[in-house]
């Protein structure tokens, strides 16, 4: 959608390749054309680079932008495209592999001058020397897979006794992961910052840094807030990081738009991580603060333009921030979610406020691809304003239907720490407890209470036998129309009272509130409760009422009226149907049966007809013997459910 | 059509004391209504409810769609009469099932475990009238122990009509569903057997002709209520049961389940946008006067009535003490007739011709009620009051759109009958608490007894006993207050109800709705007039 926008301002005709999951979904809808190339899973369909080739040929597309993820950092993917005379919007398949090993690319920078972390490189992967080489550097280390990435592979390790095991098993995992089972050893720096500079550079041997980025806050491993500035870098080190991208840029050769990523220690002490070479989900960031269109200028360059900007043309303004909205359970270890997005809704956009997204309502998250479904970036003219804006962007978004991290974005974006700029890698996990399993039992029952006059509005509005007389009237009251939900596994009644008009009094456990409504429609209704007037977002799916207001979201059950008992019926009896004879007794006393299974064949009226267990127990007693003739209706078999 | 301009000054010292008065009746009226939800008292609800059923408000309410209206006919049947119990035992009115109008009947199961009284049963035939009258489907939430047996010779012969009701309601194709939640025994049993479907609850519905004491005083048989009766039995082997209910909830929606299939109910006139009345209805308790004695206008009560207040005023300027004319009541068309004062020649010729152009074209009969009584004297008899009277009675009788009768004030002589009381058979028929209903007002029985005694003693030449005299108009005067009281005519099922006044526009909606189930054709065929 990103890269898609990018060429229509240019005046780029898109193509979009689409896997079966994706047949109507945004990106292949937003684009002028889009090829088919192949089933859900993406290793037969997005990670096919014979299929994507061979899509440009059949539409006559010229270049391909690979996009953030799957193919983007692959060389062999730009040497096919190099082979095939399509432009690779990217740097060259040398220079993505230069960097791709992780040792390599540290034993580059150290040749460049670049710092890198203290530790071990070498091609020796005996596990003693490894041992020796974790030691060496000093406890704690980080073990990572030389080939790696994404955090798999990766282990900390703090007691020397845990060596070997942990570079067993890391080397293990990587061999599966990536197929290449060597690891590399660095120093593990407590409390450390993730900053990275965003590099650019042209065929000319031009390359510039747009600043940095500041992605401490990750949780497994991966980014979920990104910022520029970052709190932590003044403009000397700015300066010295910049031009030690910058460098190492210049070492690889590097051209079109790459990341270089450092770690930051709390002594303000930076190292070389590593180089990633494509656009990176968090680049708005840097587009917010520079103005520039990253995606442009990769286009630019891959035509074979050289950079239109110089360093010192370069300007940083105010403060922007990211924050990834992933489908997935905070409360359950981050696992991704999946499902149906039934509500999907922006918030108004004001200035600053942005919403890169790749889906819509309705849309299925599936266990397919990456679970994010957009990225929320604001900017301001400083940090504070930007946090809040993000926040308020965060709030207005309302993405029910399947479960989001949207309130921990909003819960860690207000915390105090990080609102001091006091952010590190490990951040979340050492304030977890801040942030997850909380819940706002209040708006459980105001969500409960919205959801009951929401559905009282309906039904009135829908109502064909007198629309206009008074809701619920009564000439005589006995009690109070109420309704049950469900949420989040706890059963909440609300009751409520027509008073006059569009008034109520609604009842909601310890809770009495008097709304209003002031008006309402599909998909919303806005209420005044107890005089605060607020909208309320409200979408249906079957049962379940998605609430969402600025204060939080819920997924509201409805609870049917006449419950389904799903208790078995203590005693049955089989009984005859019609008139006939016993012709044959299938089942034993005490013997176990389930529901639907043989019990009897009658003869009746030249028939057999089978008589059937209608609920699981044993059989209890058997009432008849073969040649009884038997009245209709008469028990034959009592089954017992105990 | 324009709006109804209305006059009412609400600083006035007359409005206040209306509304003080009225405000007071209407919380008499809450509090009358409230005494007949508590059932039978704490001690009968806690047993009822410790055997984990459901009171009979509750299936009530558990039965009709989720924000339905419910209008309960004759809520205070039976109060103040002794041996009964408000409500009379019955819980009965009209409300939306799987969005269709139905007649729900529920028998009060805390009340003497739901036995039939002599109030009872004439609340029964009422609401078996309501639903044949207006094709209403009816479904029974039974729970009862039969006739109170202390007053069976009140109840048993007429009895039986509502067992015949339901037959004669099934043949004109207006069906009716029995769910039984517990005892339903001897003649009770017939309710169920005569039903068109019928639901019996696990472990509670019992059914029988004769329970197990007097199986085995009749035959010697010994057998457990559950085999004799019981769901199960009558689910599985006699047939009389069309659906085994797990438990009480299953049975309602099984009930809903089955009215969800009937045929569509007839189509009811287009209704298009409703306007509410111009002026708050709240006003109509400064405006209906407190005292039944001090006449106020009926204009300002339509107005606060009919949809956007309009109404269209025929012979406005003739026979002025009766007001007719046509207006809109959420969207139905109504033509109205509202005493402005005692009927004179001129206003019930009126009203005649205005019955019979609202049967010309089938618009249905709003009546307000405020009446003294024909005007009597010299004039008004040569002028043949009895026969124009008797054209407008005529009219009412045969009238065949469906007529609905409020009672806003006095209901008198043979005002009662003009303005189509109970024995004119109007579909419904709604009071307000200040309403009084009585042959004449009590001063005046009383005072034409007095001037009999007199008469007659003057006749005989004896002298009155002026004490004696005096004691005897002041107790039949006290006892005829007493019986025109609204509360005494409601316990005896004289109206369908004492509504609170506010009320009366969304009553009449409900009304007239449940009307055009049955949507009659208007007459052109009338008794001789007698001109």
């Amino acid at each position: 959608m990103r890269v898609i926008r990018a060429c229509r301002a240019m005046g780029i005709a898109s193509v979009a390749v689409y896997s079966d999951a994706d047949t109507n979904s945004p990106h292949t809808r937003f684009a002028d054309e889009a090829v088919h190339i192949g089933p859900a899973a993406a290793k037969d369909s997005y990670l096919q680079i014979e299929k994507i080739i061979e899509a440009t040929h059949r539409t006559g597309a010229d270049a391909i932008h690979p996009g953030y993820g799957f193919l983007a950092e692959n060389a062999d993917f730009a040497e096919a495209c190099e082979n095939s005379s399509i432009v690779f919007i990217g740097p060259t398949a040398e220079a993505i592999r230069k960097v791709g090993l992780k040792s390599a690319a540290r034993r580059m920078m150290t040749s460049a001058g670049v710092p890198v972390v203290p530790g071990y490189d070498g091609e020796d992967q005996n596990t003693e020397t490894l041992k020796r080489a974790a030691i060496e550097t000093g406890l704690p280390v980080l073990i990572k897979a030389t080939a790696g990435g994404g955090g798999k592979g990766m282990r900390i390790v703090r007691d020397a006794a845990e060596l070997e095991e942990a570079i067993e098993s890391a080397a293990r995992e990587s061999e599966k992961g990536f197929g290449d089972g060597r690891l590399l050893i660095e120093k593990y720096i407590e409390r450390a910052r993730h900053v990275e500079f965003q590099v650019f550079g042209d065929n000319y041997g031009n390359v510039i840094h747009l600043f940095e980025r500041d992605c401490s806050i990750q949780r497994r491993h991966q980014k979920i807030i990104e910022e520029s500035p970052s709190p932590a870098v003044d403009e000397n080190l700015r300066q010295r990081m910049g031009e030690a991208a910058l460098a190492a840029g210049r070492e690889i050769g590097y051209s079109n738009a790459g990341t270089v990523e450092f770690i930051l220690s709390p002594e303000g002490e930076f190292y070389f991580i590593e180089v990633n070479t494509r656009l990176q989900v968090e680049h708005p960031v840097t587009e917010m603060i520079t103005g520039l269109d990253l995606v442009r200028l990769q286009i630019e360059i891959a035509e074979g333009k050289p950079l239109r900007l110089k360093q010192e043309d370069v300007i940083s303004r105010g403060h922007a921030i990211e924050a990834r909205l992933y489908a997935e359970d905070p409360d359950n270890n981050f696992l991704p979610a999946i499902g149906t997005l039934h509500d999907w809704r922006l918030p108004a956009l004001d200035a600053g406020l942005r919403f890169d997204a790749g889906v819509e309502a309705k849309s299925e998250v599936s266990i397919y691809y990456d679970p994010m479904l957009a990225k929320v970036i604001a900017h301001g003219e400083d940090r504070e304003t930007a946090i809040r804006k993000l926040v308020y962007g965060l709030r207005g978004l309302s993405a029910q239907g399947v479960q989001t991290n949207r309130d921990f974005l909003i819960r860690l974006l207000e915390h105090t720490d990080f609102r001091r700029g006091e952010s590190h890698t490990s951040f979340i996990e050492d304030h977890l407890s801040e942030l997850i399993g909380l819940r706002d039992a209040a708006f459980d029952q105001q969500a409960a209470a919205v959801a009951a006059l929401y559905l009282q509005k309906k039904r009135h509005a829908e109502n064909k036998t007198l629309p206009r007389i008074p809701p619920v009237y009564r000439n005589n009251p006995y009690r109070d129309p109420a309704v049950k939900f469900e949420i989040g596994g706890e059963t909440i009644e609300v009751s409520y009272r027509h008073l006059k008009d569009d008034v109520y009094e609604v009842r909601c456990m310890d809770s009495q509130i008097e709304a209003r409504v002031l008006s309402y429609g599909s998909g919303s209704i806005r209420l005044s409760l107890d005089g605060i007037q607020q909208w309320f977002r409200v979408v249906e799916a079957g049962d379940v009422l998605y609430v969402h207001s600025t204060a939080g979201a819920r997924a509201i059950t409805r609870l049917s009226r006449y419950p389904q008992r799903h208790e078995a019926a203590e005693h049955e009896t089989a009984n005859a149907q019609m008139p006939g004879q016993v012709l044959k007794i299938l089942v034993a006393e005490g013997q176990r049966v389930a529901a639907g299974d043989s019990l009897i064949i009658l003869e009746a009226m030249k028939m057999e007809q089978t008589i059937k267990a209608t609920m699981d127990g044993f059989i209890e007693t058997i009432l008849v013997k073969v040649g009884d003739v038997v009245a209709p209706g008469e028990p034959l078999v009592q089954i017992s459910a105990e | 059509m324009q709006p109804i301009k209305s006059y009412v000054d609400k600083q006035s010292e007359a409005y206040r004391d209306n509304y003080a008065a009225n405000l007071e009746s209407v919380e008499k009226l809450r509090a009358a209504l409230a005494s007949t939800t508590k059932g039978g008292g704490e001690k009968y609800v806690k047993r009822h409810l410790s055997r984990g059923r459901l009171l009979p408000r509750e299936r009530v309410e558990m039965l009709i769609d989720e924000g339905s209206y419910f209008l309960e006919i004759a809520p205070l049947a039976g109060i103040g009469i002794e041996n009964e119990f408000p409500g009379a035992g019955t819980i009965g009115g009209i409300g939306l099932v799987s969005g269709r109008e139905c007649i729900i009947v529920a028998n009060e199961a805390t009340v003497k475990g739901g036995a039939v009284s002599e109030i009872g049963q004439l609340k029964n035939r009422r609401l078996s009238d309501v639903g044949f009258q207006n094709r209403l489907p009816a479904i029974s939430l039974v729970e009862s122990a039969g006739a109170d047996l202390p007053v069976q010779a009140k109840i048993f012969v007429p009895g039986g009509r509502g067992f015949r009701e339901i037959t004669r309601r099934s043949k004109e194709r207006i069906p009716s569903i029995s769910v039984v939640f517990g005892n339903s025994t001897a003649g009770g049993a017939y309710l169920p057997g005569m039903s068109d479907y019928v639901i019996m609850v696990k472990r509670q519905a019992q059914v029988f002709l004769g329970g197990p004491p007097l199986v085995k005083m009749a035959t010697g048989e010994i057998v457990d209520e559950e085999s004799l009766g019981g769901a199960e039995m009558h689910s599985r082997v006699s047939g009389l049961s069309d659906y085994l209910a797990e438990d009480e909830l299953e049975a309602l929606r099984q009930a809903r389940d089955i009215v969800s299939h009937y045929d569509d109910a007839p189509a009811k006139p287009y209704l298009s946008s409703v306007e509410e009345p111009l002026y708050d209805e709240d006003e109509l308790l400064g405006i209906a006067s407190a005292d039944i004695r001090v006449p106020f206008e009926v204009r300002e009560i339509i107005a606060r009535l009919v949809d956007g207040s309009r109404f269209d005023e025929f012979k406005a300027k003739y026979g002025t003490t009766l007001v007719t004319g046509f207006a809109r009541i959420h969207g139905f068309r109504v033509g109205i007739l509202g005493n402005n004062g005692v009927l004179i020649s001129e206003s019930a010729n009126k009203g005649a011709q205005f019955i019979q152009l609202c049967n010309q074209q089938n618009i249905p009969l709003i009546f307000l009620q405020n009446i003294t009584g024909f005007m009597v004297g010299r004039a008004y008899e040569e002028q043949g009051i009895i026969r124009n009277g008797a054209k407008l009675i005529n009219a009412v009788s045969n009238s065949t759109v469906p007529a609905i009768t409020v009672m806003i004030g006095g209901s008198y002589g043979a005002g009662n009958y003009a303005m189509c009381g109970r024995a004119y058979e109007p579909r419904f028929l709604f009071t307000w608490p200040s309403h009084r209903i009585a042959v004449m007002g009590p001063q005046q029985l009383s005072g034409v007894m007095e001037i009999i005694k007199r008469d007659a003693a003057a006749k005989q030449g004896v002298a009155v006993d002026e004490g004696e005299l005096a004691m005897m108009r002041k107790m039949l005067e006290s006892q005829i207050t007493r019986e025109s009281d609204s509360y005494f005519a409601t316990a005896r099922l004289w109206d369908d109800g004492i509504i609170d006044p506010r009320d009366t526009r969304t009553v009449l909606g409900i009304a007239l709705s449940a009307s055009y189930n049955n949507p009659t054709e208007g007459t052109m065929e009338w008794g001789v007039f007698r001109h």
